[in-house]
């Protein structure tokens, strides 16, 4: 049974959520629905949502990541932490699921050893037997088409009853029934790290393979969750707000130009970075291990999205750039190629980004917009006086260097 | 590739052989397949093929960057184990860009290694490997283990809770078992202490040639040292829950079950910061120098240690994967020694997918061996087991500081942990505590072997060696710093030529990474990772590799009827190698179609 502590805490994490995500729908309207929810999860009238999470060319590094995450953490999640939040049932994810493939090629298996075969849960899954589902894909989908030019393939998830399971064509399958699609970390989302140049097996993102303008039988688009990997926290929380978006509880997460939900990615790790005060000083770190600001000794901040200065890796600890590693841009679509890389030198400063936030960001994202526009603001003065710095100009005056700001 | 779905006509009797392909492997890094056969008269593995089924082409990746992007771009190998690639792709860059990291850096990078080994050896016992000792798995395949388990008392009960092997299994029960559950807010702590040291983690962001990319003060050493401490209390319940489980599986007579010869390999690694320099001529000093000695074992006996004699003596073999041979650039490495047309400075990939035949090529995996002075070929082993054993037999690593002691020679190993207080740990584990590692006593027709049990059992005596060791770096990175010597970062080069290896040890064993630089880019590239070693496909002679020479004759368990195996037995056993087959065929292409650009001549 829920305590009235426990379904309070339920409708703080609701509105924890909203506040995060500026929804457009009333407060009061959600609370509700969310209490309704609630009412039908206690009486056991709510039907689990299943979370299928497939491995294309990944390190798993995101699965480890993922384990990374507290409050809620993976487990708090799988284990039912807080009632009245759709059951989850994790049901295939190859490096945590105690099943594996067993595929008896001289007779016929036995029901206990096809039941335990991990690739009878995605053909169960393609049978609509796990409906509802949140598919997630971690890692890159090689283009099978060159492979099967010459008879090969790149990436199988598995092989059973004369049948290989590759990546590409199960991916269509699976996000078919989906009732959404999450890529998870930077592979899964824009092809990463095997993408780069010159991409050898044709691989890309997700969105890339269904689609960009693809969308679930729900109307959810595939929501990208970028990183290498994405942290923990990112992961939890966006696969979260798909599950209640799922449920009708929520509405799709604002996204970005690149799929990537607002709530996470609003804002530049240089936007969020604690040493953007000696940018704009001009004070640069000259060897690796100095206070000032990296961006001479190769740091991308300025042109990559990420939420980590803000929210930290494992348990709020780990910042790249507070630290003092350089950004390399791991969370963007042209990472691992240039401009990110090499990532151990300076960015052009033709390629740093405009000065001034534009005028539509500030229509559509009202958290957001006030901490860009300072920071915006703040930084233009930066890279006004930065630019005139690198370009042998002498430094300016404190005055004339408030009017580059303006 | 279902022309290979065929019974083969050499297993005539159906009743008899049972053929069963295992994929996906789950539960291990990446994407691997394991075919076996099994005599079902005989309860016996009768024949076994690993496979990857996986590519990405890193290497191809890599070419003609700049070369630090590898230690950035290398660690994505594997998500599992990031941070031994960012190493040793650092120890190459630092070799091949002439720099020689400050103390400080070293320690920082060793501690950051060692944060990993501190979380992915329990992630590998207790979610990974773990579940197919748990009451869920054993009571569906192995039920006639329960009355035997509910029996046996645990030694340890008083450490780690449990009574009896019966409860340890319950604990040990996927997303419900109370060591599953407690393990894994460990292994976090660790993977934050990773992401202290090096930015984030898994793929941290601060190692470069020359040292580390991270601002140090002390108040960020305290935390590392209050972190530390917690972690090596953890080590003694990791130590004593897999000594009771080890012992248990020895008394019902698992010893059997992925037995090979003792033959074994290490690179070592944790490097002195007084005597790492980088520098390819004092390979053999500063190897020596390593809390973890490199060595080769033959039979259960140490015949080397000197690091640059087992560097030059890896070769690999294609004979059985898909790729073709190359040419040979080099004749002889950076100080004059004879390098073969095998060894990996020499390599080029040169993919040739060829349909699947268990007796031609199979495998995506490289066939790679080690070679003596003398010229005769091992079949070695890598993994935890390997360096605890190379350790013991050394006898090199002997140290006693304020915080933990090693003691190692004679086939022991002696590990002493301090008091660790936590409010992570519970009391039980705040005790100091000695642990001695021996060399296994298992032997058949009186060589030295070793089993599914040892590599359980070396990793969670691993874990407390490498605890030992983060508290005696964590103590000398507070003396640096009380020194002054706070200085992380030496410049580095882009030259014209040069030649680099990065030697080192990744959890699942030795890990190399060999880089030829020209005109201040990357011009090759190759990385041999542990799994390589361990899942090799058959050599030119003929001759397995260690997990296919671990599964053939290994003993069928499963108490249910063969219709209804499933294999649990051969799982245990590759999971052993704790395989990351990300790591293995991820730095090869796949593919004919990028073979044309490959196959420029080679210059210079
Ligand atoms: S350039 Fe990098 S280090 Fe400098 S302020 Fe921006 S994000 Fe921070
Ligand atoms: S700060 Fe840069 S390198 Fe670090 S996680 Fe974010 S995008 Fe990746």
């Amino acid at each position: 049974m829920v305590s009235r502590r426990e379904f309070l805490k339920t409708l703080l994490v609701y509105a924890a959520i909203l506040s995060m995500s500026n929804l457009p729908v009333k407060a009061d309207k959600t609370v509700e629905l969310a209490s309704e929810h609630v009412k039908r999860v206690m009486k056991g009238e709510e039907d689990p949502v299943h979370v299928i999470w497939i491995q294309g060319q990944s390190c798993s590094g995101d699965s480890v990541a993922l384990l990374n995450a507290v409050d809620p953490s993976i487990v708090d999640v799988l284990i039912g932490q807080v009632q009245g939040v759709p059951p989850v049932e994790l049901d295939y994810h190859p490096t945590l699921m105690p099943q594996w493939g067993v595929d008896h090629i001289s007779e016929e298996a036995g029901s206990l050893a096809r039941g335990w075969d991990a690739n009878k849960i995605i053909d169960d899954v393609i049978d609509g037997k796990y409906d509802p589902y949140v598919l997630v894909v971690e890692g890159a989908i090689p283009n099978e088409t060159t492979a099967q030019k010459t008879g090969g393939y790149w990436c199988s998830i598995g092989e059973s009853r004369g049948k290989t399971y590759l990546m590409e064509p199960y991916l269509r399958l699976l996000a078919a029934r989906a009732a959404a699609v999450v890529a998870i970390g930077t592979c899964a989302s824009f092809g990463g790290i095997p993408h780069g140049k010159p991409n050898p097996t044709s691989t890309r993102g997700v969105y890339d393979v269904l689609g960009h303008g693809w969308k679930s039988s729900l109307g959810v688009p595939v929501v990208n969750v970028p990183g290498c990997p994405a942290g923990g926290d990112w992961q939890v929380k966006a696969i979260a707000h798909l599950l209640l978006t799922v449920k009708g509880l929520l509405p799709v997460p604002e996204l970005n130009k690149y799929n990537m939900p607002v709530f996470l990615y609003g804002q530049t790790t240089h936007e969020l970075c604690p040493r953007g005060v000696y940018f704009g000083l001009g004070k640069f770190s000259e060897k690796y291990g100095q206070p000032l600001c990296m961006f001479s000794l190769g740091c991308k901040g300025p042109i990559s999205n990420c939420p980590i200065n803000r929210t930290g890796f494992v348990e709020g600890v780990g910042r790249c750039t507070e630290y003092g590693s350089v950004c390399i841009g791991c969370t963007m679509p042209d990472f691992p190629d240039e401009p990110y890389a090499p990532f151990l030198k300076e960015l052009p400063t033709i390629l740093l980004p405009p000065t001034k936030p534009k005028p539509e960001v500030i229509k559509t994202n009202l958290t957001a917009v006030g901490a860009a526009a300072i920071a915006g603001a703040a930084v233009g003065g930066g890279i006004a006086y930065f630019v005139g710095a690198r370009m042998g100009k002498k430094p300016k005056s404190e005055e004339e260097e408030k009017e580059g700001g303006e | 590739m279902k022309e290979e779905k065929e019974v083969s006509p050499i297993f005539q009797s159906v009743e008899k052989n049972l053929q069963i392909i295992i994929d996906p492997i789950t539960r291990i890094e990446g994407h691997m397949a394991l075919h076996v056969v099994m005599d079902a008269e005989k309860r016996k593995i009768s024949d076994a093929h690993s496979y990857a089924t996986m590519f990405r082409g890193f290497e191809i990746i890599l070419e003609g960057r700049d070369p630090p992007d590898s230690i950035f771009i290398n660690q994505r190998i594997c998500g599992v184990c990031p941070v031994p690639h960012a190493y040793a792709a650092a120890l190459a860059n630092d070799m091949a860009l002439n720099a020689s990291p400050p103390p400080l850096a070293t320690v920082i990078r060793d501690l950051t290694d060692e944060a990993e080994i501190l979380y992915d050896h329990p992630i590998h016992l207790f979610q990974l490997a773990g579940p197919d000792y748990s009451q869920a798995v054993v009571s569906k395949f192995n039920s006639n283990w329960i009355d035997a388990a509910k029996d046996y008392t645990c030694e340890f009960k008083d450490v780690h809770g449990c009574a009896t092997i019966a409860e340890l299994m319950e604990a040990l029960n996927p997303l419900s078992g109370r060591l599953y559950l407690y393990t894994l807010k460990m292994e976090r702590h660790a993977r934050k202490l990773a992401s202290l040291l090096g930015a984030k983690h898994p793929h941290v962001n601060t190692f470069v040639p020359g040292g580390v990319s991270r601002t140090w003060n002390a108040n960020e050493a305290e935390e590392t040292l209050s972190m530390v401490f917690a972690l090596a209390g953890f080590s003694k319940l990791v130590v004593t829950v897999w000594e009771d489980m080890c012992r248990f599986l020895y008394d019902i007579g698992y010893e059997m079950v992925g037995a090979r010869p003792a033959n074994l390999l290490a690179y070592g690694t944790l490097d002195d910061p007084e005597v790492y320099d980088g520098k390819y001529e004092n390979m053999t000093e500063f190897g020596n120098k390593r809390l973890f000695p490199p060595g080769v074992v033959d039979k259960g006996e140490l015949i080397t240690h000197d690091l640059t004699e087992i560097h030059l003596g890896v070769r690999e073999f294609v004979d059985h994967s898909y790729y073709k041979m190359w040419s040979q650039e080099f004749t002889k490495d950076p100080i004059g020694n004879p390098l073969d047309a095998h060894h990996p400075w020499n390599k080029e990939t040169i993919p040739n997918p060829v349909s699947r035949s268990w007796d031609g090529k199979y495998s995506w995996g490289m066939c790679i061996r080690w070679y003596d002075r003398s010229g005769e070929k091992h079949v070695v082993e890598v993994g935890p087991l390997a360096r605890i054993y190379v350790s013991a037999l050394a006898g090199l690593t002997n140290f006693d500081s304020p915080y933990s002691a090693i003691k190692t020679g004679g086939g022991r190993v002696r590990i002493s942990l301090p008091v660790t207080r936590s409010e992570l740990l519970p009391s039980q584990l705040w005790d100091p505590m000695e642990f001695e590692w021996r060399v296994p006593s298992f032997s058949i027709g009186g060589i030295a072997h070793v089993n599914t049990i040892e590599r359980l059992r070396a990793r969670a005596y691993n874990h407390a060696y490498y605890a030992a060791c983060a508290l005696l770096n964590a103590l000398q990175m507070i003396t640096y710093m009380g020194k002054g010597k706070t200085e992380v970062w030496t410049k580095f080069e882009r030259p014209g030529f040069s030649m680099g290896v990065g030697l080192n040890e990744a959890a699942r064993g030795a890990l190399g990474h060999w880089i030829v630089v020209k005109n201040g880019r990357i011009h090759r590239y190759q990385v041999i990772t542990p799994t390589a070693w361990n899942i090799s496909p058959l050599d030119p002679d003929g001759e397995h590799g260690p997990v296919e020479q671990a599964e053939i004759d290994s003993p069928v368990t499963e108490s249910n009827d063969p219709s209804n195996w499933v294999g649990v037995d051969a799982m245990r056993v590759v999971r052993s190698y704790d395989p990351c087959l990300a790591c293995t065929v991820h730095m090869y292409s796949g593919g004919r179609l990028i073979k044309k650009q490959r196959f420029s001549p080679i210059s210079g």
